[in-house]
């Protein structure tokens, strides 16, 4: 089971890119207004 | 900022309200009040100003209210007062305050995602431990495993767990103790025993960690915060994204002719109160106003909830965010946006927010004695189990913390009375004050107002009768054109009947007599009245006539040529309304100011065996005394115009109608729209309501009870006890999600 010392690592990295992903989404308001763009196409 | 231009009156009046005189009222939003000491330097420092009548600071919204003079002192200077303290202020119901609003909800959003990824991230690394049996893992696979869980938690400490940690903090500061204080020990324990397994993992308590139950616990928690502040603040971001589709510009009628208008767009700071616009069929009105040229339908479901366009026409009045559906109207300005009709029903959502129903008051009463117990409980815990077994205690002191934690008790009332509201508005009714809802399930005699109430404002024609001596188009035609301009319910009724828009017959000296009718000259026939018989000069007695019923008659030069009687008519399905009321045990009790006859004519036809009638202001508001001194439980529905006094007394008001005055009563229960089946729904959905919030109570006083003993006595693991502490707290938030829906 020698390889978990390798893939532990690297899945808390992914783990932390996964979360800067998630930040730029959240705060570049990727999630608001999710009905917007189906409502638009009626305005 | 600049606040320098609030110095003049005439800028006040567009962002403060006039209460009489010089006295002003003003909503700011503070930031960087993060506790009750900064709320009381506020408060302090302002009240020591001479002017200032009244300033009020909430904590959690930040949102603050002062009244002053304006003879004493200048706006300008309380915030300046406030700016130098270290905070910020600015005009509440701006973009700014959107924004904010916006930021912490994304803030919200960010800190339960860290805890959320992270939460499944460290489940992946604890679950060969569950999965490892008797021998446990291997001492090297445990120590890479745990390190793991270690850098994986510290973001979930960092950005999520914050807040409660916080919230303790604030709360000590000001010598209280909050409910985020057990939760924050909670973690802080298990996040240090954790830590100390890590690194050393042959310790006292076998290296025992608590990354999972830590990053469970908090994602939990956090989950169902995040839904009560969705509950809480979804109708106050539906209102103010409407305010911001409202159309930026209008089309302002410079002249008066409306063959020939001639139409400038301007934007919405040029427009002032009395200017003429112009609205094109599919164009949304900006402004509160009376429509002077034109009719049209409407489609007023944003704040009604009414799907059915409405008819509109002259002398009706408009409310900003109403749209035109076919018609060319146009309307004289009487609001501007900030003291709209709209803009007030979102300031009652918003300040609706920040009542407390009584349970809460109650609950928070006990909170601080509570909660010291709980903390003496878990040591007593720790300090009974450590020398039998080390890890037992440490874990039956942790789970003692967190299993007892009255988050779901706390929220049971608030969130299910928050998410009924939304429901509610939704259809038009929107509630002043949440703990309305308690009171409203426990009514027995409901109050009614009986214009505009039970029957429609405008009178219908039971009866007309005509003169033989006339051609019957042309009488039609002279009537219409008698009444084209006045206002009087019967006039909007004839001018129903008889609308005809040909113009042929020329009348001139157009004159309309309050109360008594409506005069006019026409060459060919010589002096027109249509009016009561009095006005007329004619006996009635001697005319075709309807008893006990108003009547109206119209003469040419004294010569009797026509008359009608009306009839109140009554609004749909009142009668089956009012039946409904009676088997749910309410009685129905006409209060109205009409006439004898009037009365006794509606209840019978309503089915309303108790009535009063010639009921003034202040006789109304004896009645309801009376009432009350019987020991019943009053709930009033009024039009808030004249039952003010009684709409207070009664233990809950409704006022209802579509007329701008309703939202200036302080009644419990504002609706927009006529319709009484309403009332009903009202009192149906409050019973709803308050079955789900005993649901809540019990839930969580249940909880709570039963999972004591068994923490206490070290029955629990800590995982155990986080699940089970913050799913009763969602439970509870779900439960009440049930009525938004």
């Amino acid at each position: 089971m020698e390889i978990l010392f390798i893939l532990v690592p690297i899945s808390i990295i992914l783990n932390f890119a996964v979360l800067i992903f998630l930040r730029w989404a959240i705060f570049s308001n990727q999630y608001e207004k999710l009905d917007k763009e189906a409502r638009r196409i009626l305005e | 900022m600049s606040w320098s231009f609030l110095k003049n009156t005439s800028d006040l009046s567009e962002f403060c309200e006039n209460l009489n005189n010089d006295n002003w009222r003003v909503e700011l939003i503070i930031e960087g009040i993060h506790c009750m000491s900064c709320v009381s330097r506020i408060e302090n420092s302002l009240h020591k100003i001479k002017g200032l009548n009244k300033v009020n600071v909430h904590l959690t919204s930040n949102h603050t209210i002062i009244e002053w003079n304006n003879n004493l002192v200048k706006l300008p200077m309380l915030v300046e007062i406030i700016h130098k303290l270290g905070f910020k202020a600015f005009l509440s119901g701006g973009d700014k305050q959107l924004i904010s609003e916006q930021l912490k909800s994304k803030q919200m959003l960010w800190n339960w995602s860290v805890s959320l990824i992270c939460f499944f991230q460290i489940m992946m690394f604890s679950m060969p431990s569950y999965l490892s049996g008797e021998n446990g893992l291997d001492h090297n696979l445990k120590s890479l495993f745990d390190w793991g869980s270690f850098i994986l938690i510290i973001p979930v400490i960092i950005f999520s767990g914050k807040i409660f940690f916080h919230n303790a903090y604030s709360g000590l500061k000001n010598k209280a103790i909050n409910m985020d204080l057990p939760i924050s020990l909670g973690i802080i324990l298990m996040f240090l025993f954790s830590v100390m397994g890590t690194i050393n993992p042959s310790n006292l308590f076998n290296g025992k960690v608590y990354y999972d139950s830590i990053s469970m616990f908090i994602f939990l928690l956090l989950s169902s915060r995040y839904l009560d502040h969705k509950i809480k603040t979804k109708s106050w971001i539906t209102f103010t994204n409407f305010f911001k589709k409202l159309p930026e510009s209008s089309r302002k009628v410079k002249n008066k002719n409306f063959k020939k208008p001639r139409i400038s767009i301007v934007g919405l700071n040029q427009i002032r109160v009395g200017d003429l616009i112009q609205v094109l069929p599919g164009e949304t009105i900006n402004f509160d106003g009376v429509i002077v040229h034109g009719s049209s339908h409407l489609n007023n479901m944003f704040m009604t909830g009414e799907s059915t366009p409405e008819a509109v026409r002259i002398g009706n009045y408009l409310f900003a965010g109403g749209i035109n559906i076919d018609g060319v109207i146009y309307y004289k300005v009487e609001r501007l946006r900030n003291t709209s009709y709209i803009s007030k029903i979102k300031k009652i959502i918003e300040d609706s927010q920040y009542t407390k129903p009584a349970f809460v008051k109650m609950i928070d009463k006990f909170a601080q004695p509570f909660l010291l117990a709980i903390i003496f409980l878990s040591i007593c815990s720790y300090v009974i189990w450590s020398p039998i077994n080390q890890q037992m205690a440490i874990n039956a002191m942790i789970s003692v913390l967190i299993v007892t934690c009255p988050c779901a008790l706390y929220l049971s009332t608030p969130i299910a009375m928050s998410a009924a509201a939304n429901k509610l508005a939704k259809k038009g009714i929107y509630i002043r004050n949440l703990s309305a809802f308690e009171s409203l399930a426990k009514i027995n005699l409901l109050f009614l107002d009986k214009t505009g109430t039970l029957t429609d404002s405008n009178p219908s024609i039971a009866q007309s009768y005509l003169s033989h001596s006339y051609n019957h188009s042309l009488i039609k035609k002279i009537i219409f054109q008698i009444t084209k301009d006045s206002l009087h319910p019967f006039s909007n009724s004839l001018k129903e009947k008889f609308g005809d828009k040909s113009n042929e017959v020329e009348l001139s000296d157009l004159k309309e007599i309050s109360g008594k009718g409506i005069e006019a000259f026409s060459e060919t026939y010589g002096k027109l009245k249509l009016g009561s018989a009095i006005f007329c000069g004619i006996d009635s007695n001697e005319f075709p006539s309807h008893v006990n019923l108003c009547q109206v008659h119209l003469t040419f030069d004294g010569q009797w040529v026509a008359s009608f009687s009306f009839k109140e008519m009554l609004r749909k399905k009142v009668k089956e309304i009012v039946a409904s009321f009676s088997r749910s045990s309410i009685e129905s009790i006409i209060l109205s100011g009409d006439q004898k006859d009037a009365v006794i004519d509606v209840a019978k036809r309503v089915g309303i065996k108790k009535f009063f009638w010639a009921m003034t202001p202040k006789k109304k508001h004896q009645k309801i005394i009376d009432a009350q001194k019987n020991r019943a439980r009053v709930m009033m529905v009024g039009d808030g115009f004249n039952d003010g006094p009684a709409l207070a007394q009664s233990d809950v008001s409704v006022a209802m109608g579509a007329s701008p005055s309703i939202v200036q009563t302080k009644s419990d229960f504002i609706i927009i729209s006529n319709d009484i089946y309403l009332i009903k729904f009202l009192i149906s959905f409050s019973k709803k309501t308050l079955t789900v919030i005993r649901q809540n109570i019990c839930w969580a006083l249940f909880y709570n009870l039963v999972m004591i003993p068994f923490a206490f006595f070290g029955y629990i693991e800590p995982w155990i006890a986080g699940l089970g502490m913050t799913f009763s707290s969602c439970i509870v938030a779900i439960n009440s999600y049930r009525l938004n829906q």
